[in-house]
């Protein structure tokens, strides 16, 4: 079966109308998977008999005459911070090695009720600290548009399998930028939502302030199907929102692109960013000129300054949520230790990946007494100053348009000595997570290295169905999303 | 916040704090990428925000209350299915107060 097209509605229709079953699909898969994935190394967990087990159930739905989901037949690969019930889950650390949850995450177990199938658990940055998922305890992912080069990160396993057609789609998380630039170095779509649009209930914890569960796949339309199954309100989630979800899927239509006013943030385009992209993005903006729409220059002074305020505050929550981990109740520990606190600090210190502990003491000496108002209360300030020009700008245009990286995906290895080059890579996805607003990551086109370069549409709150919009609009105009890696 | 130094002690002191054993040799690595991070982040005195309110959640929201009934949750038996090591419905750990 030729999986590169194939789409969510796609697959549901085509099993509808039976010109192919659930366990076919999710054979075509799992036999790409073992085929390939040698070479990207996505995957962490492959659970195939949870997913025949999954397609024989909606397959006799389909013999029975019943209603299938709306996600029926489409299978997902779900990054490893994701609880899922009954298979291991490691947050791509060592900390977690041989976790099997006894509950899954809210998030999963919606799209699971819609029908889609668990093809398997996909490698990250530990505990989703990473811009490239070299940090992961187990092993790096590579990029199937370049095997020799980073996927992005921390959702690399969930970027790379999509791109791979490995799976229909992909969860993932976005603290920092985790979605979309993984998606736009692997050339394909990825939706981060309004904070608290989705629940992060049963997800290992980094930033609360800042995490956003979302999804990744080829298309937007794909993206809107699967946003509108995942988000609403979780009484396990206080901070998950009781906003109404509206069906994505039924309003790809309805923004017009004519009048529509596009600004253009020149802080977005500064110097840092490489020409090639630059032209990449401002091409894809053109077209939507010539669709009417108007693009508008912008500022949002305040940029630069945002991957401070996520380097004092990510870390500061991190080492709030980290220092819950007692490896008592579940986790791999050290044996015979002398006393309760050199337990805590070996089973920590030894299972720890290095980029855990390095954000762990960041956060602590963050918020440690003396520092506190320098750093937290500090960084707390200049994010009310992000969010306010992001607020004024929405008064001026409807949506804001900028590249997702500043760099196409880089070679394996070099960067990993070099913390504060990583940290750096996340300038153009960080002050949208700062702020909390919903971004979407889109493909339009390659470098001369034919390596995939994307943009990102960035709304006001709770807008996503016009960033969804705009994109499926630009994607029916193009077929960047379409072309996909020969393996 | 400027003219911030990071020694070999301070690192040792904080991974104490945050109860993270590390290794002399990662003591002295974290010591040496940690001083540019925190010098880039000095960046951020450029920005007078004497009048500026902190921000520490984004979409307004306030205080959540629910009824404060008992739901089913997890059973003993799968709590526990996760520890090391159980005993009669209770995780066992290492001693805390010594005799």
């Amino acid at each position: 079966m030729e999986l590169k097209n194939l789409t969510i509605s796609k697959i549901r229709q085509g099993l509808i109308e039976k010109k192919f079953t659930a366990v076919e699909i999710t054979n075509s898969y799992l036999e790409r998977i073992k085929k390939l994935d040698q070479e990207v190394k996505a995957f962490i967990t492959v659970t195939p008999e949870v997913a025949i087990e999954q397609a024989e159930k909606i397959d006799k739905k389909i013999t029975n005459g019943q209603e299938v989901g709306r996600l029926a037949g489409s299978t997902v690969a779900v990054k490893d911070i994701f609880l899922t019930k009954g298979v291991q889950t490691t947050s791509g650390s060592k900390v977690l090695e041989g976790y099997i949850p006894q509950y899954s995450s809210t998030v999963f177990e919606k799209v699971i009720n819609e029908d889609a199938i668990l093809i398997g658990k996909v490698n990250c940055d530990p505990f989703a600290f990473g811009v490239s998922t070299e940090n992961s305890g187990y092993f790096s992912t590579h990029n199937p548009w370049d095997l020799s080069r980073i996927p992005g990160g921390s959702s690399g396993g969930s970027a790379a399998a999509v791109a791979a057609s490995f799976s229909t789609f992909a969860l993932g998380s976005d603290t920092g930028g985790s979605i979309r630039q993984p998606a736009a170095m692997c050339g394909i779509s990825g939706i981060k939502v309004t904070y608290g649009r989705t629940s992060r209930y049963g997800v290992t914890s980094m930033a609360s302030s800042f995490d956003s569960m979302g999804s990744l796949a080829t298309s937007v339309e794909d993206l809107a199907l699967a946003t509108q199954t995942m988000a609403g309100i979780d009484t396990h989630d206080a901070t998950s929102s009781s906003e109404s979800v509206p069906e994505y899927s039924q309003l790809l239509n309805t923004t017009s692109l004519k009048g529509l006013k596009i600004g253009l943030p020149k802080e977005y385009f500064s110097d840092a960013l490489n020409p090639q992209i630059k032209q990449k993005v401002m091409e894809a903006a053109e077209l939507y000129e010539k669709q009417g729409a108007t693009l508008v220059d912008i500022s949002l002074p305040s940029t630069s300054l945002g991957i401070d305020v996520y380097y004092i505050l990510v870390p500061s929550e991190i080492s709030a949520n980290m220092s819950r981990y007692d490896g008592l109740r579940f986790g791999p520990s050290v044996r015979n230790s002398q006393d309760l606190i050199s337990y805590y600090m070996q089973s920590r210190g030894q299972f720890m990946e290095p980029e855990v502990k390095r954000r762990i003491i960041i956060g602590t000496y963050a918020l440690s007494s003396g520092y506190y108002d320098a750093y937290y209360l500090k960084a707390s300030k200049v994010r009310t100053v992000i969010k306010q020009e992001f607020q004024d700008v929405f008064q001026k245009v409807d949506v804001i348009m900028a590249p997702v990286c500043p760099s196409t995906a880089w070679p394996l290895g070099q960067k990993v000595n070099d913390p504060l080059q990583m940290y750096l890579e996340d300038v153009f996805t960080v002050c949208i997570n700062v702020a909390g607003l919903p971004s979407l990551a889109v493909p339009c086109g390659f470098d001369s290295q034919k390596l995939p370069v994307g943009y990102q549409l960035i709304g006001n709150y709770f807008t996503e169905e016009k960033l969804f919009s705009i994109g499926h609009q630009y994607q029916q105009l193009t077929d960047f999303h379409l072309q996909k890696p020969n393996l | 916040m400027s003219s911030t130094t990071i020694t070999d002690d301070v690192i040792s002191k904080v991974a104490k704090l945050a109860r993270v054993s590390l290794t002399p040799e990662e003591v002295h690595t974290f010591t040496s990428q940690l001083s540019p991070v925190l010098e880039h982040i000095d960046s951020l005195n450029s920005l007078n925000t004497d009048k500026v309110e902190p921000t520490f959640q984004v979409t307004n929201l306030k205080n959540i209350f629910r009824t404060d009934e008992v739901h089913d949750s997890l059973s003993q038996k799968d709590a526990l299915s996760t520890a090391h090591k159980s005993d009669q419905g209770y995780v066992v750990m290492p001693k805390t107060i010594d005799k």
